[in-house]
């Protein structure tokens, strides 16, 4: 049930600054920059130096100091390792000792994007299966909703979003081949413009409009968001009255 | 026109040669003006889709082609009446080439519907039109590369300007079939070989048809295969049982081939350059503005009140008083009534320049009225269709529109309207069901003043004022938003999802519009004329014979005991059954004489605004939506204007309102 892993020699470090994570944890102590452990409680002071001499730690008398740098993998590895947790136990339906198995393994293989698909896939999870807090990414960072699933349809996506079309989900053939005659195709990237008084979009050189019904057929991969202020890229004209809901 | 076409193919089919060119594409890329270029005929060409819903054809100088233009298409399944029309043209005439033409800047669309054109196996040569904009944009297409690759010649254009005309002339002379074949998903082709055995003859290849109809409604097979039975329930079971099978819609197993090729050719043969320069900044910043919720209407209002400056008191009010006081009054009738005054029957001599003379009144309305502004508002308006904001007016009308059961595709017909009602309503084909259709023709029927209307309800409340002329448009809105309010309820239906495309803005040419506005008043003033003399020689009969003084009483208790208006203005609504703006120009007349003081003039406009439509667009509305239903809108129309026009007079009267 614990969440510590056998240290196989490639990741030890990893390993390291997740016990220190853990245990801080245990002690009640929300893991930041500079947080402190006793030396005492991470038993052989030896496997540290490797840590030491990478400047993720460094000593004061007898204790241990996170720095900024170790404190940021530490973080990673723990949001890795939980939001795996969560995949394998939500989605995969594995029990907590093969869920444990493999969690340990994926936590060193994904990196930043992979880890951010997987939070947006699941909504933004708080907390890992065992109950205990994720740290959040970028991706729930720049999200004011905290719940949003990989693909939605257009209408949730807000002016002036990027995404990937990801199927467009009409039963009308007429419809369906004048989409894909202006571009509306999977795969393909589109911004949406505005959403009232009609739905604007550009795909390519096009411009497409439409009602909202349509909005709601057009499924999309939002591109990952960015902080708030790097989204209007190139909006000086932009007017802002109005355009979302 | 489109039966005429088809006619004439079946005589040429018979052993005659005539060799057709048929010209395809996208909507709005530019085909009627590469149709003018090939055959020097003038053809209406603005920046919107849907300015073409009938075939037009004719010879082309210097190639032995007779050229037929064809109204654009979305994708490759048509939506509506006018999308048909090329996809019968290619079924059924004798055709010896296909030219596509082509959106230089929207390579991957333009290719996308080449795919589909090759099934067909008829000789091709593809036409990349308005290259400069693509140049603009900064994409280079290697045009020799692509004709290797395609098979067939290939070239660019930027038609407005004629530049490319003779490469396009020299690749004419040799249109080839493409070697490309796609491989479809053998689902796909196992179904198409099935289909292809049920259908009958045709001039392209079955292959082409059966996969058209593999990526259509079920519905495709009817109209195409109408009155073979067997065969259609044939079609239709292997198309169902085939779909079965798969997951995704077959269109999408079709397309995703041709796609795949698509990309292929644009990576060999596109490049993408720099960035978009200054100009098309501006250009986005219009165009956020004229769809945006509120600034966009606000550029509306902004436009009307142009127009207002424009049409009603500057052409109505300045030109026409120097056409009517002026020109006419002092330098042109004088000598002419002098002439006539040699003429010794009295008769003949009233005829022509009496009260309800011809010259006096028919002409003199007609040229000195009518004209000037019909001109200056066809100016106005050719200057928006080229811009390229029609589209944009979908997009801030479509919510508007939703409410009396029609969506956004429906402002281009009904803004139509405001020029010429008749081809209005001819251009509701656009619209996809026929409800949607009938309830255009209704709003266009009841309250949409045409032109010189338009013109003359501005000239006439230029001088009345500027809040009774928007209290009579609140009111006019108002009407036609209730009217077809009651009647999308009456005819149940769906309203149709909107999805449009929108062209960027383009700078008017000056050209283009100079003609525009030169050939529609033309054709305006050469319609309108035989109609105001064959009005006033009614008039005039009906005064000799002393059948007017009959008429009029009869209609007395309408016009002057309902609607409070003089006697004489029943002689305007006669003529109202004849030509609306007749009625506008005798009601603007009889105003400028002190007859009508500002209320009766406010109500008589309403009135006659309401009034049924011209002959012409009546026969028009019972050709298109057939018998019953035109008649029933005429009638209605009828007596709601009286209705309406009594209501509106007691209320304004009760409330002390005389503007």
């Amino acid at each position: 049930m614990e969440e510590t892993c056998k240290p196989c020699t490639a990741e030890e470090r990893e390993e390291i600054l997740e016990e220190i994570w853990t245990t801080l944890e245990l002690d009640r102590i929300t893991p930041q920059p500079g947080s402190r452990i006793r030396l005492s409680k991470l038993g052989n002071g030896q496997r540290l130096s490797p840590l030491i001499q990478g400047g993720d730690l460094r000593t004061e008398a007898d204790h241990a100091v996170l720095t900024e740098q170790g404190y940021q993998k530490a973080k990673e590895i723990m949001r890795n390792h939980r939001l795996a947790e969560r995949l394998l136990h939500d989605v995969l339906n594995l029990q907590s000792e093969e869920m444990e198995r493999s969690a340990c393994r994926y936590e060193h293989m994904l990196d930043t994007e992979a880890a951010d698909s997987i939070c947006i896939l699941l909504g933004h999870p708080r907390t890992c299966p065992h109950g205990k807090c994720i740290p959040p990414g970028e991706c729930c960072e720049a999200e004011e909703t905290m719940l949003r699933p990989l693909v939605v349809p257009l209408t949730e996506l807000d002016p002036g979003e990027a995404a990937t079309v990801a199927y467009v989900g009409t039963r009308d053939n007429g419809r369906l081949s004048y989409l894909t005659s202006l571009g509306v195709v999977t795969g393909r990237p589109v911004q949406l413009v505005q959403k009232r008084p009609s739905f604007i979009v550009k795909v390519d050189e096009n411009s497409v409009a439409f009602d909202e019904s349509i909005a709601r057929e057009i499924f999309v991969r939002p591109a990952l968001r960015r902080r708030s202020r790097d989204r209007g890229e190139g909006s000086r004209w932009r007017l802002r009255w109005g355009g979302g809901r | 026109m489109n039966t005429t076409t088809n006619a004439v193919a079946a005589i040429q089919g018979n052993g005659g040669e005539e060799r057709r060119l048929i010209l395809v594409g996208h909507p709005n890329v530019g085909k009627s003006k590469i149709f003018s270029l090939l055959t020097g005929q003038y053809v209406m060409v603005s920046n919107y889709p849907g300015t073409t819903v009938e075939v037009s054809s004719g010879k082309a100088t210097e190639l032995d082609y007779h050229v037929v233009d064809t109204p654009g298409i979305g994708g490759v399944v048509p939506r509506s009446e006018e999308e048909l029309v090329p996809l019968r043209a290619l079924l059924t005439d004798h055709v010896a080439a296909v030219l596509q033409v082509g959106d230089a800047k929207n390579m991957r669309r333009t290719l996308l519907l080449t795919m589909a054109l090759i099934e067909t196996g008829l000789p091709h040569v593809l036409d990349l039109n308005m290259a400069d904009e693509a140049e603009k944009k900064g994409y280079r297409i290697d045009t020799d590369r692509l004709s290797r690759s395609l098979g067939f010649p290939v070239v660019m254009t930027v038609a407005t300007e004629g530049k490319g005309r003779s490469e396009l002339f020299e690749s004419l002379r040799r249109p080839a079939r493409s070697p490309i074949r796609i491989t479809y998903d053998p689902r796909v082709e196992a179904a198409a070989l099935q289909i292809a055995d049920q259908l009958p003859d045709y001039r392209i290849s079955k292959r082409a048809i059966a996969l058209t109809l593999l990526s259509a409604n079920p519905s495709l097979v009817d109209t195409l295969l109408g009155g073979q039975e067997k065969q259609s329930r044939a079609i239709k079971e292997i198309i169902a049982r085939t779909q079965s099978d798969v997951l995704e819609p077959l269109q999408q197993l079709i397309m995703n081939a041709r796609t795949a090729c698509v990309e292929r050719l644009i990576r060999e043969c596109q490049t993408l350059g720099q960035e978009p320069g200054f100009r098309s900044r501006f250009a986005g910043f219009l165009d956020r503005v004229s769809i945006h919720p509120l600034w966009g209407i606000v550029l509306l209002f902004g436009i009307l009140f142009v127009m207002y400056e424009f049409v009603g008191v500057f052409a109505a009010g300045t030109v026409v008083d120097f056409f009517h006081e002026v020109l006419f009054a002092k330098v042109l009738l004088p000598p002419v009534v002098q002439l006539v005054s040699h003429i010794p029957f009295v008769v003949l001599r009233d005829f022509l320049v009496g009260p309800y003379g011809q010259i006096t009144m028919g002409i003199t309305l007609a040229l000195a009225i009518v004209l000037p502004t019909v001109t200056s508002f066809f100016m106005i308006f050719s200057i928006l269709e080229d811009t390229g904001y029609l589209p944009r007016l979908q997009v801030i009308l479509n919510r508007i529109f939703s409410f009396v059961g029609l969506n956004g595709k429906a402002v281009i017909p009904i803004v139509l309207g405001f020029g010429c009602g008749t081809m209005a309503v001819i251009v509701t084909r656009i619209l996809e069901t026929r409800r949607e259709r009938i309830i255009a023709t209704l709003i266009l029927a009841l309250g949409i003043p045409c032109a010189p209307q338009m013109g003359l309800i501005l000239g006439l409340f230029a001088k009345i004022g500027f809040i009774p002329l928007v209290l009579f448009f609140v009111f006019l809105t108002g009407q036609l938003i209730a009217a077809g309010w009651l009647a999308s309820k009456l005819f149940p239906g769906e309203t149709t999802a909107f999805v449009t495309e929108l062209p960027p803005y383009r700078l008017p040419h000056v050209n283009n519009i100079a003609s525009k506005t030169f050939y529609r008043s033309y054709w305006f003033i050469r319609e309108v004329i035989p109609w105001f003399l064959v009005g006033t020689a009614i008039l005039f009969l009906a005064d000799l014979t002393g059948a007017l003084p009959e008429l009029k009483r009869l209609l007395e208790p309408v016009v002057v005991g309902m609607l409070d208006l003089p006697a004489q203005t029943s002689e305007g609504f006669i003529l109202g059954f004849l030509r609306r703006e007749y009625v506008a120009a005798y009601f603007f007349d009889m105003y400028g004489k002190g007859l009508l003081d500002n209320l009766q003039a406010f109500v008589a406009t309403m009135v006659m605004t309401l009034f049924i439509p011209c002959t012409a667009s009546t026969f028009v509305i019972i050709k298109e939506r057939g018998i019953g239903v035109g008649l029933a809108i005429v009638g209605f129309v009828t007596a709601y204007a009286i209705v309406a026009g009594t209501i509106i007079n007691a209320v304004l009267r009760i409330l002390h309102v005389t503007f």
